[in-house]
């Protein structure tokens, strides 16, 4: 659900500090991965930082810095290291620390590749539509006004992209295999 | 047309549930809003400055090849900042791991420094010209960029050491909470929390989530819980844990799973005195 209380500190650091945390779990929810997080946050608010004064506060603050987030995930999906390569489990296996509770750690990762790999069965739009559904938990006319999308067109992508989610769970689940250090798709 | 169900919230749908609820894993971790600002700032400075940085008399010359640079170096420099961060405040996290490989695989010496150099001209905006000497001599005096090996045993040492020849300045340019990013409250319970959360005791494990959840660090209060319910899953405190594992959804802000918690607690405790809270929070939602 959306925010009642829109910042009105609309200063750059304003809209940093509230909003941080949003940009960044939506990027990673559209599809970027871990080790590509740092950059894309910044890359978002350098552009949030050169256009913030152009924003006039017609739409909600949370739904122009999505649209954005939507735009650099967009382009970072299309460079070529990210279709090539979904999953590269290299950076979990050196995880050293020995307080790290292995089994807790080894099942909260298969989880989050679960849910990863399930969102990459999606298309950018089909996942943006169903991240603010399914995880924002916004109904199907603040998805519209977010996304700028008839309220049919809502409709039809979260059933695509339910469909399509619920067909990789049960796959993923069903292969149950460790999944292989690393994973090719063709980025369709 | 009918709202559809939600599949976090369907009947038999624990798979789906299982593969919604990682979205927690999906939050920043601690600390990473003041690393990632740190190098915001001196990204955004760097690149203001170029212009006033080539007319820079002798030092001008230093400075102008390291503001050049740094538009770009910077962004690199965030994430290496940030991940050396990572690994030192939140090890044992799932979050830790995938920085600890890029951190390794791009060598944070190499990226870390322009983003030092910038900060050292953030102190003056649009004024570089009068003091560029200041401004360019900490860093060459003190490279010292965090080292992948000391950022997973130490905790806040290399980052605040990267930031320490240009503190004063930073300071004088009102962005004084970027000074000490590391050393934050939560990263100072987080070691704690760790150590409580080790120790194999059904009580411990819920006051150190609590400690995390006070702290900010939500997605380590929902490991810590995540372990007690498998470690006593007929624990005393179950009724606790589960509150607390929805407080740390809601802070992580995956509302959608947080509620759908909050439904099946008012379930299994309707009597808890949280019974209320919970059943708030669950009605707020307009699902089926």
């Amino acid at each position: 659900m959306v925010s009642n209380a829109e910042s009105a500190d609309l200063s750059f650091e304003g809209v940093y500090r509230e909003h941080f945390s949003f940009v960044w779990r939506s990027l990673r929810r559209l599809g970027v991965r871990e080790s590509d997080i740092a950059d894309t946050v910044q890359e978002t608010f350098l552009i949030v930082h050169r256009r913030l004064a152009e924003f006039e506060g017609r739409a909600k603050l949370t739904t122009w810095l999505f649209r954005i987030a939507l735009r650099v995930a967009s382009d970072y999906g299309k460079r070529a290291h990210v279709r090539r390569e979904v999953f590269d489990d290299s950076g979990f296996a050196e995880l050293s620390d020995p307080k790290a509770d292995v089994e807790a750690s080894r099942a909260g990762r298969d989880d989050l590749r679960l849910l990863e790999t399930a969102l990459a069965a999606l298309s950018l739009e089909q996942r943006a539509a169903f991240v603010l559904f399914e995880l924002e938990g916004l109904s199907t006319t603040e998805i519209s006004e977010r996304l700028a999308l008839p309220l049919g067109t809502v409709y039809s992508r979260l059933r695509k992209a339910r469909a399509l989610f619920e067909k990789a769970v049960s796959r993923e689940r069903r292969s149950e295999a460790p999944f292989a250090a690393r994973r090719i798709y063709d980025g369709t | 047309m009918t709202e559809p169900d939600r599949l976090a919230l369907r009947r038999g749908g624990d798979e789906l549930a299982r593969a919604l609820h990682a979205d927690a894993a999906f939050a920043p971790p601690a600390g990473a809003e003041e690393a990632l600002w740190a190098a915001l700032s001196s990204t955004l400075a760097a690149t203001s400055l170029t212009t006033a940085a080539q007319q820079a008399g002798p030092h001008g010359a230093v400075n102008a090849g390291a503001t050049g640079l740094a538009p770009q170096a910077g962004v690199l420099a965030g994430g290496a900042v940030l991940k050396g961060l990572a690994v030192g405040l939140s090890a044992g996290l799932l979050v830790a791991g995938g920085y600890v490989a890029t951190s390794r695989a791009r060598g944070p010496q190499a990226t870390a420094q322009p983003s030092v150099v910038a900060f050292a001209t953030l102190s003056r905006p649009g004024s570089i010209p009068s003091a560029p000497a200041a401004a360019v001599e900490p860093v060459a005096a003190e490279p010292v960029a965090p080292e992948p090996a000391s950022a997973e045993t130490g905790a806040a040492e290399p980052s605040s050491a990267s930031l320490r020849g240009t503190r004063a300045e930073r300071s004088a340019a009102g962005i004084a909470s970027t000074a000490n990013t590391v050393n934050t409250p939560s990263s100072a319970n987080t070691p704690n929390a760790v150590a409580l959360a080790n120790t194999p005791n059904e009580s411990v494990s819920v006051l150190a989530a609590r400690d995390a959840l006070r702290s900010g660090n939500a997605a380590q209060a929902l490991q810590i819980l995540k372990r007690a319910d498998s470690d006593y899953p007929r624990g005393q405190l179950s009724e606790e844990r589960a509150a607390l594992a929805i407080d740390a959804l809601l802070q992580l802000g995956s509302r959608q799973i947080a509620v759908a918690r909050a439904r099946s607690f008012v379930r299994r405790f309707p009597e808890s005195p949280q019974a209320a809270r919970m059943r708030e929070l669950a009605g707020d939602f307009a699902g089926p």
